[in-house]
């Protein structure tokens, strides 16, 4: 165990028990997050990027979702045995999270002000005056231009972008350990998006503050993130820093990924389709979950899933025959 | 769907009411008058001695006929008023709405003794008045849907195809609006029973000697200190048919729904 | 008679343009400009990309060229005929011609109607009286797109997002139209999904002889399918020129920002500065002369008073910046 590692999650498992069906969103994730690094977490819809996510800080629904197995080491100690009231103390504070959508983040009846001095008071208590100006000292520090008249708007005055560095200010203002982003600029346009994205580069820099970046755009992932976590159908299967990753993928998913993104720099007459779909996760193939999509899949890769291997330093893969 | 079993059974009884009542609904037994329930009369029988059983069971023919004849005259005029005007919106949308808000304006019940009153009591009169009456409602109701739908990219593909208003209408927009308008249909239904039930409890609707369970509530109520059962009997009956019928509308609705179908 | 003409103009759109009043307060009405004065002209078999950001009029810019929206003035030029003057009968007869395919797969199919029941009216509609006629081609349609016959007695909901764009091109395809819009048809999608839509969208158009304009804010997606792209800002294009063109010399400061944004999967390249400053504006109030200066770099004292006009600098190469960068 790392002295060093911020978060270090340990054979993960999150089902979801739908009437007969068990959906194994998170089957057996283990990855860890360094101090001061930003992890990407990267993959296509369903490959449960965002339920390990939320299984960190135990969001998940419970009916009919639930937490099997697995240990989320955070600082060193495991977050599994935790109490709801223990999990409330973390979350917000020294764990926070920013979603996808940034109006459906904040409560539209409520105005900023309000909402931010709301988390600050919970977590770090004070007068109405202190907390006013922690309020104030944060939206300057997200660059929020005219962060006074903020405090009084209301969300539905503020474009996306700026509800999004609110939500960015709320998150970071109890100097978390660890932020989770889960999709945050997804819903934004490109130049707000390349705006949310230099700030989080920022405050990553200057607090040190360690990332989960989760997203599926490869390009978001090489701007921000420092090494990736490529994940399928509920495992991880590679995992590197940032240039290996991109430019020595080891895993043939992670190779299709790549060569199915269509780019500005390399034109291509056709772009790199992966065949058949992503498995059911209620019934997943035995073996690799890849295998059926597969152009090196070989009889082994039925009989038993692939264990993550360190094929080159730092770069873990879990496949036979990368 | 267990809503739509009794609803069902209901409607059954009341189509096989002369097979199924055990004895003649009009047939007075002076020496028999308000007496409880007993081997012969499972409910009692009423002030003239009739078997209150025999005379609930017939009522359902009435009250049921009321109820779903006024409840589909409102539906497919309101029904076709709403989805026009929802579609085509602007001046056809005012014109119509404006005009329903005209009979809107007016208490269902009194909407109903006016017409009752100037076409005199019978069968249709009542069915009519309660259908007319229950117009703007479902008009409303299924104009909102529209919008809302109307809205919907799908509607939009539709018309860059070049399918016709009309096809639009009928067959993409229609299947889209039945959830909620069944719904309100079944609503519907009760309401206008407890119309029908108001209009025979104030002598406007159906005639004696014909029992409607209204017009029973109606006899009943000078019994009701030491004879419950004449009102109480017509009175649950009720009550169980607007479950019964909201119930079925509940599961109506689940069952259309395409999503659950597979 | 056929593709001897290749380069036969299809399309030619002059001074569109779509303003929306809205209500705002108790008497007060302010004007939308969505689409503000555009003209271009497209060919058989091109395809022509508008690129830009949320509220830059794309998406009513497409509707309106299908007279989806009334256009406020301006007129729609296809294969000759002046759009903006048809009838609703002429127009609804001539929309075979002109396909739209849209960008949320999960709401542009009806939800209560089974794939052939809507792809059978759609054939009902424009003549095909003959219900053999109407099956055998729904079944070529289908295939065409890498589905089976047999999807055609299921439900939207039965498919995936792919499969249900893959259904969204087959009903615009089933017509056999010229001029396809497609509205982001890959952007709600999984990459390795829209790799196989955009795949799906090349071939279709060499097959088909197709034209399209292809709405989107994905500058790499629409390289690898258009041949020229124009670039929107409120309301306006500020740049229009082929692929090459753009992308090795921009001239519009804000192209040439959008491309600085563009991700891409290069760990070597990072956003030094952010090109560009504030957020998206809103149509409704707009700026006063270059529509773009508040948030362009290099804004001079005649951009706030004048709005530059689209010049050919070179040509097929238009640039609407009174200081514009290329050479």
């Amino acid at each position: 165990m790392n002295d060093e590692d911020v978060i270090r999650i340990n054979d993960l498992r999150t089902y979801f028990f739908v009437e007969e069906d068990v959906v194994k969103a998170v089957d057996g994730v283990s990855l860890r997050v360094r101090k001061g690094e930003c992890l990407g977490v990267v993959g296509e819809s369903g490959c449960g990027k965002s339920m390990t996510a939320l299984s960190i800080l135990r969001l998940v629904p419970e009916p009919p979702g639930k937490i099997v197995s697995g240990q989320i080491y955070f600082r060193g100690k495991d977050l599994m045995p935790l109490s709801e009231r223990a999990m409330r103390k973390i979350r917000g504070k020294d764990i926070s999270m920013i979603f996808q959508e940034p109006s459906a983040s904040m409560n539209p009846a409520f105005s900023i002000g309000n909402q931010i001095q709301e988390v600050i008071g919970f977590h770090q208590g004070g007068g109405r005056n202190t907390v006013r100006e922690k309020a104030l000292d944060i939206l300057r520090a997200v660059q929020i231009p005219d962060p006074r008249r903020i405090l009084s708007q209301y969300p539905h005055e503020l474009s996306g972008g700026m509800i999004q560095r609110v939500m960015i200010a709320m998150a970071i203002t109890c100097v978390p350990d660890l932020l989770i982003c889960d999709e945050p600029t997804t819903a934004l346009d490109i130049s707000t998006q390349a705006q949310i994205i230099a700030l989080l580069n920022e405050l990553r820099e200057e607090r040190g503050t360690s990332m989960l970046f989760i997203t599926h755009d490869l390009g978001i992932l090489s701007w921000i993130c420092t090494s990736a976590a490529v994940m399928y159908a509920g495992n991880v299967i590679e995992y590197s820093d940032i240039r290996s990753i991109l430019r020595s993928p080891l895993h043939p998913y992670t190779q299709a990924l790549i060569e199915s993104t269509p780019r500005l720099d390399t034109p291509s007459d056709r772009l790199k389709v992966i065949p058949g779909q992503v498995p059911n996760l209620a019934h997943s193939p035995p073996g690799c979950k890849f295998h059926p999509r597969c152009h090196l899949a070989k009889e082994s890769c039925r009989e038993a899933p692939p264990p993550m291997t360190e094929k080159e330093e730092g770069h873990w893969v879990a496949c036979f025959f990368s | 769907m267990i809503g739509g079993g009794v609803a069902i059974i209901i409607v059954v009884i009341a189509i096989f009411a002369p097979l199924l009542s055990p004895s003649d609904p009009n047939h007075v037994d002076f020496g028999n008058t308000l007496s409880p329930p007993s081997f012969r009369n499972p409910l009692g029988t009423d002030h003239l001695g009739r078997d209150i059983l025999s005379r609930l069971i017939y009522g359902a023919w009435v009250s049921l006929g009321v109820g779903l004849g006024a409840t589909a005259i409102s539906m497919f005029l309101g029904g076709l008023c709403g989805l026009i005007a929802g579609y085509f919106g602007k001046s056809i949308d005012v014109i119509i709405m404006r005009g329903l808000d005209v009979v809107w304006a007016f208490p269902p019940v009194l909407l109903a003794l006016a017409f009752v009153a100037i076409e005199g009591p019978s069968f249709s009169a009542v069915i009519l008045a309660i259908g007319i009456v229950g117009i703007p409602m479902f008009a409303r109701i299924v104009r909102s849907t529209v919008l809302s739908v109307k809205e919907k990219d799908y509607i939009l593909a539709a018309r860059a195809s070049g399918i016709s208003h009309f096809k639009i209408m009928f067959t993409h927009i229609l299947p889209n609006i039945m959830a909620p308008l069944v719904v309100v249909a079944t609503f519907g239904v009760a309401g206008a029973i407890m119309i029908e039930s108001i209009l025979s409890f104030l002598g406007l609707g159906i005639q004696p000697p014909a029992s409607s369970w209204g017009l029973m509530i109606n006899e009943g109520q000078k019994y009701l200190r030491t004879f419950p059962y004449y009102s109480l009997f017509p009175g649950l009956t009720i009550m169980i048919t607007v479950f019964a019928f909201n119930a079925f509308g509940d599961g109506l609705r689940d069952a259309w729904d395409p999503k659950l179908k597979t | 008679m056929h593709s001897k003409d290749q380069h036969r103009q299809l399309l030619e759109v002059v001074d569109l343009k779509k303003y929306f009043y809205v209500k705002k307060g108790f008497r007060k009405q302010e004007i939308l400009r969505a689409v503000d004065g555009i003209h271009f002209r497209l060919d058989q078999q091109e395809a022509m990309g508008i690129v830009g950001e949320s509220g830059c009029g794309k998406t009513t810019l497409g509707k309106t060229i299908l007279r989806l929206y009334q256009p406020t003035s301006g007129d729609i030029f296809f294969n000759g005929i002046n759009l903006s003057k048809l009838s609703d009968e002429e127009m609804r007869r001539i929309r075979g011609q002109m396909q739209l395919i849209f960008q949320d797969p999960f709401s542009s199919l009806n939800p209560r109607m089974k794939v052939g029941k809507m792809l059978d009216q759609i054939l009902h509609s424009h003549g095909f009286t003959d219900p053999v006629k109407r099956k055998m081609r729904s079944h070529e349609i289908m295939e065409k797109v890498g589905l089976t016959p047999a999807d055609l007695k299921k439900f939207p909901h039965e498919f995936s997002g792919g499969q249900r764009q893959r259904i969204a091109i087959a009903r615009a395809l089933i017509l056999n139209p010229k001029f396809i819009v497609a509205d982001e048809p890959s952007s709600s999608l999984d990459m390795s999904i829209q790799a196989q839509i955009l795949n799906l969208m090349k071939s279709l158009q060499e097959e088909f002889d197709i034209s399209y304009l292809f709405i989107t804010h994905n500058l790499s997606a629409a390289r690898f399918i258009c041949n020229r792209i124009a670039v929107m800002y409120l309301g306006k294009i500020v740049e229009l020129a082929n692929c090459t063109t753009l992308l090795k010399n921009p001239g519009h400061p804000y192209t040439i920002a959008l491309l600085a944004l563009c991700p891409t999967p290069d760990p070597d390249r990072r956003i030094e500065k952010v090109p560009l400053t504030g957020d998206v504006p809103s149509p409704v109030h707009l700026p006063t002369g270059c529509r773009f200066h508040p948030r362009c770099l290099y804004t001079e004292n005649l951009c706030k008073k004048e709005e530059p006009s689209l010049i050919e600098t070179e040509p097929g190469h238009f640039i609407a910046c009174h200081f514009h960068r290329a050479s």
